[in-house]
């Protein structure tokens, strides 16, 4: 379970993000929507405990700072950065190892073979391209095994194999019982995922829905009806 | 810890490897290899030559060290940007359950082993050419690399990890040690300028009681004075206050509470950090504030031509944009420049004392900067990285050329401050001095194309030094071809027309290499 309470984060003067809560419940697919500015990414990077923040993250019931909490949380940054002298496997052993991860071999290799890095493993992370990055930071996120996990456009320079993939993956980890939230613009992507979704603007979260309140609605609609784009398309 | 011990080992190991697959590696090996072994035959002469190898003048010089290096250690890590976080390290280390506080002595093996290489040549110097025993080196050893470390390590914990001191005190702290080294450079420039200037006076500043017991400084040379020089009343009370805040400070690092609020701080560096890289490897001289603080105004070209020509106009309304136009810090670097030539030569009279060799001091000295400075990137660099550059119909010749022609108005305008003082002092006739002036101008057009020309037939194959290596090669060519013309040309007719036979033959030599040059902007690969 991921648990934001009254987070805020000033920059000087700037309040970029405005006491704001929510809950994602185990086996539960979060999405945060908003447009350009309005506070995504700095909610991210202050569960992933990037930045100073007022207020509380709980991840299974855990201050998010705890290093049991960090243990069994998964991150993907909205922009892969990869260790230049690491090769792919390494990035995967680097973070077995930083978590004690239970992976074992077999698992690593076909979580490399299901993004299909199978045969990039011994590339350098400064010979991999933006695309093989992200994918490799999903499948570090992966490999700790985790019991929640932050999405930060994920979908972002992934080929469509690799996205079908990732859907299913969400999927997956859904079944298991893991708490996912993925925070992104393509609402198209996230359609037949999401349980919970949090529009924000200004640094606020204006809308929650959750899909059974949702009913049939479109998640596009939904998203203008709130923030109140797309009159012109 | 596992995986950064993990993270450690694989580094350094697959760096290894790669490096002895890369010739441009031993090549700065042996480079590196003979620039010690230069170091060390020049040392050598000097202490043989001198008398110069006394304890006391070690200990003067590690004092002069200590000034330099802690104060400024210990403003960067309280400013939090003494450690270098790689973007990679945010991703990967920062979220992983590892305490913030082992993540930060992560951070700081790098400052730790620069501690061990330290200590390491002090030991050796100081048993080598300083008559320092064996015992006295092994103490020297222990307390910087032992003690130094676990002092700089409480340091960063406390600078870093301390999350209940308001920013205002870290502030105020900077402050105070700015102020602090303010005062002793100016003591000790007071004492420079009150007496004669000589190594011996410094040798005293140092061993004043005040600069001794100096909190954390002034109780290190304490230290080194111990070791090397014997006991003395204020030694011995300096090192003993060394060793207890050491004590203390490691105490106060262990017990501090640390969540990992200094993660932002490290990631706004580490994002800075990689930005300045990238300009520095392609060679953008940045100046960090400047760029953050950057306005630019509002202001409007009428393209007069099209195709290539646009390139020259796009870069003219950005130069009008910025409010110092097409002028910077070279401008003026070379205003210095040209000033101080001209001072140089009219306090030492060099008119009536080089007779009528005076014409070429200055194109000797324009010269000699030209060749040994590498240059910076401007404008013109980038074009080369925007696709659009290749997709407009133009042939790649007129492309560069336009791309390039603001750097020759910079260069025209450089080469007058440069040249024109000099000129005046020394009674230059104004067509030389024109001829001057474009000398310079043909030399810096000859750095910039065969500078290009060096990335196109060698690519990344010997690295950035490579390069260098192959553009100065080069360049040296072309003005020792030049020369020879110049010497040939005043033998055998005149001297101006020596001048004359210069400029035209490094003109044809540079035109030379920029059309070969010019492919780079034929495909965007050719650089790759």
């Amino acid at each position: 379970m991921l648990e934001v309470q009254s987070l805020k984060k000033k920059y000087g003067r700037f309040i970029a993000v405005n006491n704001v809560s929510f809950t994602v419940l185990d086996g539960q697919v979060g999405i945060l929507l908003g447009p350009n500015g309005a506070g995504k990414s700095t909610i991210i990077k202050s569960i992933a405990g990037l930045l100073r923040y007022e207020g509380g993250v709980g991840i299974q019931q855990m201050p998010a700072r705890d290093l049991e909490a960090k243990r069994i949380f998964g991150y993907v940054p909205e922009l892969p950065a990869m260790f230049d002298a690491l090769t792919v496997r390494e990035h995967i052993e680097y973070v077995r190892r930083a978590y004690n991860s239970p992976i074992t071999d077999a698992e690593a290799a076909q979580l490399l073979e299901r993004f299909e890095l199978d045969d990039k493993q011994d590339k350098l992370g400064n010979e991999l391209s933006k695309g093989m990055m992200q994918k490799v930071s999903i499948c570090c996120a992966l490999a700790i095994k985790p019991k929640v996990i932050l999405l930060d456009e994920p979908m972002v320079g992934l080929d469509p194999a690799a996205i079908k993939e990732l859907k299913e993956v969400v999927l997956e980890l859904k079944s298991q019982g893991t708490t996912v939230l993925i925070s992104t613009h393509m609402l198209e992507m996230v359609k037949e995922l999401w349980d919970v979704m949090f529009i924000m603007e200004h640094g606020e979260i204006v809308g929650t829905f959750t899909r059974e309140q949702a009913k049939d609605a479109d998640i596009e609609e939904l998203f203008f009806q709130i923030t109140g784009g797309g009159e012109k398309e | 810890m596992k995986g950064l011990a993990y993270l450690y080992q694989r580094t350094i190991l697959n760096r290894v490897k790669k490096a002895l697959k890369r010739p441009a590696a031993y090549l700065m090996a042996v480079f590196i290899l003979l620039y010690v072994l230069l170091i060390w035959n020049s040392i050598n002469t000097m202490m043989a030559d001198g008398d110069f190898n006394s304890t006391e003048n070690y200990v003067t010089i590690l004092s002069i060290l200590v000034y330099l290096l802690i104060p400024a250690n210990l403003i960067s890590y309280a400013r939090r940007r003494g450690l270098l976080f790689r973007p990679s390290e945010v991703h990967f280390v920062f979220s992983s359950p590892v305490s913030p506080k082992k993540v930060l002595m992560f951070a700081g093996v790098k400052s730790f082993s620069v501690n061990i290489l330290i200590g390491t040549v002090i030991a050796v110097a100081g048993a080598i050419w300083f008559e320092a025993s064996l015992l006295q080196a092994f103490m020297c050893f222990l307390f910087f690399v032992v003690f130094e470390s676990i002092l700089e390590a409480s340091a960063i914990i406390f600078c870093y990890g301390n999350e209940k001191l308001p920013e205002v005190f870290f502030k105020g702290l900077v402050a105070a040690m700015y102020l602090f080294m303010g005062a002793v450079v100016a003591a000790a420039a007071f004492l420079m300028i009150t007496r004669d200037p000589s190594f011996g006076l410094l040798q005293e500043f140092f061993s004043m009681a005040a600069i001794q017991l100096v909190p954390v400084v002034g109780w290190n040379i304490a230290a080194f004075r111990l070791i090397f020089l014997g006991p003395d009343t204020v030694s011995l009370v300096g090192t003993a206050l060394f060793l207890v805040s050491t004590a203390l400070m490691f105490l106060a690092a262990w017990r501090m509470e640390c969540t990992g609020a200094y993660y932002e701080d490290a990631m706004k560096f580490a994002d800075e950090y990689q930005e300045r890289r990238a300009k520095q490897k392609k060679g953008v001289a940045s100046i960090p504030w400047l760029d953050k603080h950057r306005k630019f105004k509002q202001a409007s070209v009428e393209y007069k031509g099209s195709y290539a020509k646009a390139i020259y106009y796009r870069q003219m309304l950005e130069y009008k944009k910025n409010p110092t136009f097409i002028f910077g810090w070279n401008t003026l670097l070379c205003l210095g420049l040209g000033a101080l030539i001209g001072a140089v030569c009219y306090f030492n009279d060099a008119f009536r004392e080089l007779g009528p060799g005076k014409i070429f001091i200055v194109p000797g000295v324009a010269s000699y900067v030209v060749f040994i400075f590498s240059g910076y990137a401007t404008k013109w660099s980038k074009e080369l990285e925007n696709p659009y550059t290749y997709l407009i119909p133009d042939t790649p010749l007129k492309k560069m050329w336009y791309a390039t022609k603001i750097e020759h108005f910079r260069s025209a305008v450089d080469g007058v401050l440069i040249t024109l003082p000099g000129s005046i002092v020394l009674g230059v006739s104004p067509a030389l001095t024109a001829l001057t002036v474009l000398l310079y101008i043909c030399l810096q057009a000859n750095r910039l194309y065969y500078g290009m020309l060096a990335d196109v037939l060698i690519g990344n194959l010997l690295g950035s030094t490579g390069r260098t290596l192959i553009k100065t090669l080069l360049q040296g060519i072309a003005i020792g071809i030049a020369g020879a013309a110049a010497v040939i040309a005043g033998i055998l007719v005149s001297i101006e027309a020596g001048f004359l036979a210069m400029v035209v033959m490094m003109g044809a030599l540079t035109f030379a290499g920029a059309a070969a040059a010019s492919v780079s902007f034929a495909k965007m690969e050719a650089l790759d």
